[in-house]
């Protein structure tokens, strides 16, 4: 009665629909997985924001100021301090020191402010030969005066959360809660 | 069945009845056939449906969700109110997802274990109260609305049944109080209702791009934190300061003090809401006199070598017009301007008429409301009719009350070369040419160039003077008018600057409401005491910020540019005393 066409046919329909439903889950899977990459970027964009906020609010210039007060020797630039072009730099005489006391504009040599400036850094004595046994165990050079030491920050890897907790804090947590 | 042949008619008796009986046998079969072959119809209809839907569902996926073959493009496709930003991308405003953590009494097994569990990730729970509160019959408690993202995660942890969460959105504002009259705020239900978040409300609810405002933070911290210290050493009410870009019309820093925390606008009352550089309106004084002598030098009424008798006071109706440091001689236009003389400014209003005077007002914006995108802009007040007297108060700054805003707008188009651009709280590309109206003479802005660099060198502004950036002022010191006249020591003390004369780019506009004088200042309250030091602190400080270099204000060259005598013709002076 079965003949060979309505063999080679029905095969054939079982061939294709195993395809068909091999395609079909593997299409449902790649839509799964879609779907979760679809999360997972939504979930990045919304932190995107809120470190894009707590970054704006680490960023503000009152706490900026106050830190650098904190922990950096520098202030903002006087006028005096600034050299625009270089024909405002003298030429250095013959004989001069290089580098030390090249008159700031608007100021006499003598009339520099005291704090860590170029000139301030050469004048410091140079470090006294060590006897050579001490070689191997101090640092080859051992900064005097740096303020890099007193740096007293959060450490990197506190985690965002923790920042922003004192962030909400500061700004009125409690009229944010009701 | 149905074929007669003739055979069944010839012999019609057995063969007949036969066929009566199987014919009614087959009507019962026919019948029997038509039921079967409707119920397999109905049977492989059925088949048939499940089929397609089988086929439908597994292979078409109907009925499935929709699929979503695109990735999310932007962080601001997401329906968020969109953010606000400062001119270089600091975020001024933001809308973030935040959870809040709710109960439901009902499903709370135990309320002590439930709140010694919440108290200690949410310490500042009241521990009584949320007892109370699990305790009762209501469905729903707040425990905390906003929490962080690890006080979320924690809460979460602890697995107590009956809590849960809701996402809401909250509109933050990261740096506080500090853009508050700008940005202004919005309600519960994220709508703006205050400043820009109120003007582009339809724009910041559509959500796409962040929108970039012409205002620079750093600048507006910088005038805030020099505003808000002299505010305090002065005991003023308040204060007012503003910078403007000369060449475009953007609005770099505005502030008004005191100020408000964005959150709680409710708490404050609305005098603090109120910003003074747009709603607020003020007879601004002397700094009225720069439009006074540009709108006399250009209707060509006084010319830089006439001269007016300020001799005497002028009385008008019960009034008398004064100077506040009264030279008692004939002064120049220079001399008018640098010791700020009220009478020699009546004079020379005077001489131009109130026409000249009226047309050139309205010419710079002085007579209608600024058109900056605030929704919080006050109308000048202007005095209808326009008398004679009103003539002669309005050239030194009384009788018309503007906003600081449209001061330092008109300002701006004096000192620039004559340029008129509308202030703008939005960034400008810089591509993007400015659009501009010429309200006066290129030749004009170089005198009032020159007579506002004089003010600072040798007149009342000298507290203005930041050493290298060639500030040109003038200083305001205007009595705050009460019911029935003048109130003598309440004061509105303003400074108005430019910076770096020879080529403005930046005006500064500072002003203390009431400030009160103290033994530092020799008990004065003027402009030239409060406000201009504010002026010079500012410019010292943004000079390197904005890029402009110090120059040697004595350079023989950059003398010769600001120096206003040379453009005074020789012997000129004789000729004006006929006048």
């Amino acid at each position: 009665m079965i003949r060979l066409p309505t063999l080679v046919v029905m095969a054939l329909i079982a061939a294709a629909s195993a395809l068909v439903f091999r395609t079909s889950y593997e299409v449902q899977a790649l839509e799964d997985q879609l779907d979760a990459l679809n999360r997972s970027i939504v979930m990045e964009q919304e932190s995107i924001r809120v470190l894009r906020a707590e970054w704006a609010y680490l960023n503000q210039p009152s706490r900026l100021r106050e830190m650098a007060e904190k922990y950096s020797v520098l202030a903002p630039v006087k006028p005096g301090q600034i050299i625009s072009s270089l024909d405002e730099i003298p030429m250095p005489l013959p004989g001069a020191p290089a580098m030390a006391g090249i008159p700031l504009p608007g100021r006499k040599p003598a009339a520099l402010p005291a704090g860590p400036t170029l000139v301030a850094d050469a004048a410091e004595p140079a470090e006294p030969a060590r006897p050579a046994a001490d070689e191997g165990r101090r640092p080859p050079t051992a900064p005097s005066r740096t303020p890099a030491q007193s740096f007293a920050v959060a450490p990197a890897d506190t985690p965002v959360d923790v920042l922003l907790a004192s962030f909400r804090q500061r700004l009125s947590a409690q009229e944010i809660s009701q | 069945m149905t074929d007669f042949t003739a055979d069944d008619y010839r012999t019609p008796t057995p063969v007949y009845r036969r066929v009566q009986i199987n014919g009614r046998a087959a009507q019962a079969l026919e019948t029997g056939r038509v039921r079967l072959m409707i119920t397999g119809m109905v049977f492989s209809l059925a088949f048939l449906t499940v089929g397609a839907r089988l086929v439908d569902t597994m292979l078409l996926s109907g009925g499935a969700e929709p699929r979503a073959p695109v990735a999310m493009t932007s962080a601001e496709s997401d329906g968020m109110r969109a953010e606000i930003t400062d001119r270089h991308g600091n975020i001024l405003a933001t809308t973030l997802h935040v959870a809040s953590a709710y109960a439901d009494p009902k499903l709370v097994i135990d309320p002590v274990e439930a709140a010694t569990k919440l108290t200690s990730v949410l310490p500042e729970l009241d521990y009584e109260k949320l007892v109370a509160d699990l305790s009762s019959d209501r469905r729903f408690v707040w425990l905390k609305r906003g929490l962080t993202p690890r006080q979320h995660y924690e809460i979460n942890r602890l697995g107590i049944p009956g809590v849960a969460f809701q996402t809401e959105e909250q509109r933050i504002y990261p740096l506080g109080p500090l853009t508050s009259h700008v940005v202004g705020f919005t309600d519960v239900d994220g709508r703006g209702i205050a400043g820009i978040e109120k003007r582009f409300d339809e724009q910041l609810a559509r959500g796409d791009e962040p929108l970039a405002l012409s205002i620079d933070i750093r600048l507006q911290s910088l005038m805030h934190d020099e505003l808000s210290r002299q505010v305090e050493k002065f005991d003023a009410i308040g204060g007012a300061g503003m910078i403007l870009d000369v060449r475009t019309g953007e609005v770099l820093a505005m502030v008004s003090l005191p100020d408000f925390n964005p959150y709680t606008p409710g708490s404050v009352p609305a005098e603090t809401r109120f910003n003074r550089n747009t709603l607020g309106v003020y007879e601004m004084g002397s700094t009225f006199k720069i439009f006074n002598t540009a709108m006399a030098l250009e209707s060509g009424t006084s010319t830089l070598g006439d001269s007016y008798d300020a001799t005497r006071p002028i009385r008008v109706g019960r009034f008398t017009i004064n100077d506040d440091h009264p030279k008692a001689r004939w002064l120049s236009v220079p001399e008018i301007f640098m010791y700020s003389s009220n009478i020699g400014s009546v004079r020379m209003a005077l001489e131009a008429g109130a026409e000249r005077q009226q047309e050139f007002l309205r010419r710079i914006g002085m007579m209608s409301p600024s058109p900056v995108e605030l929704p919080e802009v006050g109308a000048p007040m202007v005095p209808n009719p326009w008398r004679e007297s009103t003539t002669m108060t309005v050239s030194f700054g009384h009788g018309i009350a503007v906003s600081p805003l449209q001061l330092a707008t008109g300002v701006s188009a004096m000192v620039n070369g004559g340029i008129l651009h509308s202030p703008t709280l939005l960034r400008r590309d810089p591509g993007e040419p400015v659009p501009g109206t010429r309200v006066i003479s290129d030749q004009t802005s170089d005198i009032i160039r020159r007579l506002l660099r004089l003010v600072v060198e040798q007149g009342t502004g000298r507290q203005a003077d930041a050493e290298g950036y060639l500030v040109g002022g003038k200083t305001g010191t205007a009595e705050k008018a009460r019911a029935g006249g003048y109130a003598r020591k309440s004061l509105m003390s303003s400074f108005i600057a430019a910076f770096p004369m020879t080529s403005p780019e930046y005006v500064v506009f500072v002003m203390l409401d009431e400030p009160k004088g103290i033994k530092e200042t020799y008990g004065y309250a003027t402009g030239g005491w409060t406000a201009a030091p504010v002026v010079r602190r500012v410019i010292e400080q943004m000079g390197p910020m904005v890029g402009i270099a110090p120059i040697d204000a004595n350079r023989p060259d950059i003398r010769e540019a600001l120096a206003i005598d040379q453009l005074i013709p020789k012997g000129s002076q004789l000729a004006s005393y006929s006048n």
